[in-house]
């Protein structure tokens, strides 16, 4: 399919409408929008339609998800939409269509409505919309998935799939790495950081633990005062983290 | 690492507002381009400073330009001993604030580092460098980028119905962040059609859209505070610069001509062909 955004005034009525519209997010849809050609705009982007599909119908566990059961429908999302460029996943007209249109199932299902109508509106205003950068990383159904995906899609040490699972096994990793835009950016470090998870991920996860993660990140904070880490050849950067991860864990111990 | 002047180094650096030395210099200029989009950040990096130009020259430092970009997790470091850096990046890649971050830094553990213009309260010691550590810093230099900055001027303009238009005349108004181009329905849906084909296209952009850029310049010209904040406004400016064209000095015709990049040729190609 090729994919497809909503205009703008139709993302800012459907924000502002949500309390007449509670009874399409829990049981109805909003098909209605896709059948006015006035309400969206066709990108010559295609979509894998059938993957995003399927996304409707995989189970999702009682309760919360964890981060590792967030592996799958990243890699879904992301393989589904291949062609989108971070530019246009900065967009929020594209999440809120995917929201409100063939994803809409998944996003009920993974973030259910509340009952309460008060609580519900504040819900949807969250996870079905993508307004600031905040919501667009973390909080809305799909674009959170995206850009997990994106982000471990750029290591070229490890294949997605597995920087996924070593991103994503607790939600300590991701939060600590994505609150600090500077080593989510910068490529060498966020590898270098993902090697050496992986090696402890195969062995005994103890570097997952949330006090070392935190120690090791402020350090790298502390030496990125500093020094400009990227410049370094990568055996030593390799020695600064390897180093961190074993004095945070010897002061844990 | 952002330019902060608080912040405080173990050992000197050459920054703007600091006295760690006397009179030394670092400035950076920074050119930020567009090109079959691709932005294009050249960066000339100049200092005063005899010892950090020797530390480049001996290969123990280096210049570095650091380009980065919040929204897109993009982050680039070109690591140079040329002061001329340039970077390519695909505009696929960049949204909102690129921060630039020029430095020079040290590649190599430079064990007696003594500048030649240090402030006088460093005394006489020197100092040991460790590779990575930043010798110099400009301020940090922030352009914000919209793809739609890179979209040919003819596309701001909205069609929109004015009922009480007569049939083929039109109005403009630039009161908004698109330009809205009023016709009667009738005149709307002529031209709607005429869209669809290459042949009145071109007649369109020779004739409706040519005098509408025309006026939009005019306004730009004769009144700019009165339409400066309007998005329509930053999109002409911007491919005004893009295009090294200059409001102020060049005529009109000639300025509307370059915008939408020699139209007549589009008549010549299509519609006189024959």
């Amino acid at each position: 399919m090729k994919l497809r955004i909503y205009k703008g005034r139709v993302v800012e009525s459907l924000r502002s409408d949500i309390a007449e519209h509670l009874e399409l997010y829990r049981s109805g849809d909003f098909a209605y929008l896709d059948q006015d050609s006035s309400c969206y705009m066709e990108l010559g982007i295609e979509a894998d339609e059938e993957v995003l599909k399927n996304l409707n119908s995989l189970a999702i566990p009682e309760g919360r998800p964890s981060s590792a059961e967030e592996v799958a429908p990243s890699l879904m999302v992301f393989g589904a939409l291949t062609n989108v460029t971070p530019y246009l996943a900065r967009d929020e007209r594209l999440w809120t269509y995917l929201t409100h249109s063939v994803l809409l199932a998944y996003s009920r299902k993974r973030w259910p409505i509340p009952d309460d109508n008060e609580e519900a509106i504040k819900h949807i205003r969250t996870h079905f919309f993508a307004r600031s950068a905040r919501q667009i990383e973390r909080d809305n159904a799909v674009s959170r998935l995206w850009w997990m995906a994106y982000i471990c899609s750029r290591s070229q040490s490890l294949p997605i799939e597995r920087a996924l699972d070593v991103f994503l096994l607790q939600s300590d990793v991701r939060a600590s790495i994505i609150e600090r835009p500077t080593t989510a950016q910068s490529l060498r470090i966020f590898e270098s950081l993902l090697r050496h998870l992986d090696r402890s991920y195969e062995k005994d996860q103890k570097w997952f633990e949330r006090r070392i993660l935190r120690g090791v990140m402020e350090e790298l904070n502390r030496l990125g005062g500093v020094k400009l880490m990227e410049v370094m050849p990568d055996e030593e950067l390799d020695a600064i983290i390897s180093e961190a991860f074993k004095t945070c864990e010897k002061q844990v111990a | 690492m952002k330019f902060d002047l608080q912040k405080s180094f173990p050992y000197p650096v050459l920054r703007p507002y600091s006295d760690d030395y006397q009179d030394s210099e670092f400035q950076v200029d920074v050119a930020v381009g567009t090109q079959d989009g691709e932005i294009r950040v050249r960066t000339t990096h100049v200092t005063s400073s005899e010892s950090i130009l020797q530390l480049i020259e001996e290969k123990a430092a280096k210049y570095v330009t650091v380009i980065s970009c919040r929204d897109t997790y993009l982050r680039i470091a070109e690591v140079s001993s040329s002061a001329v850096a340039e970077v390519s990046i695909s505009a696929k890649k960049l949204r909102g604030e690129v921060a630039i971050d020029c430095f020079v830094v040290a590649v190599t553990d430079i064990p007696g580092y003594r500048p030649e213009d240090l402030n006088s309260e460093y005394g006489d010691g020197s100092f040991k460098i460790e590779a990575g550590s930043v010798l110099a810093q400009e301020e940090t230099h922030v352009f914000y980028f919209d793809r739609e900055l890179l979209k040919p001027v003819s596309s701001v303009f909205d069609i929109v119905v004015q009922e009480q238009m007569e049939p083929g005349r039109w109005s403009i108004d630039f009161n908004a962040d698109r330009v809205r181009i009023g016709m009667s329905r009738e005149t709307k849906a002529t031209v709607d059609l005429a869209r669809s084909s290459k042949e009145h296209r071109a007649v369109l952009i020779n004739s409706l859209y040519f005098s509408a850029v025309m006026s939009c310049l005019e306004a730009m010209k004769s009144s700019p505070d009165d339409v400066r904040s309007y998005r329509w406004f930053e999109v002409f400016d911007h491919q005004i610069q893009d295009a090294g064209l200059d409001l102020e000095a060049q005529e009109t015709y000639f300025l509307a001509q370059e915008l939408l990049r020699k139209p007549m040729l589009l008549l010549m190609n299509y519609v006189f062909k024959d």
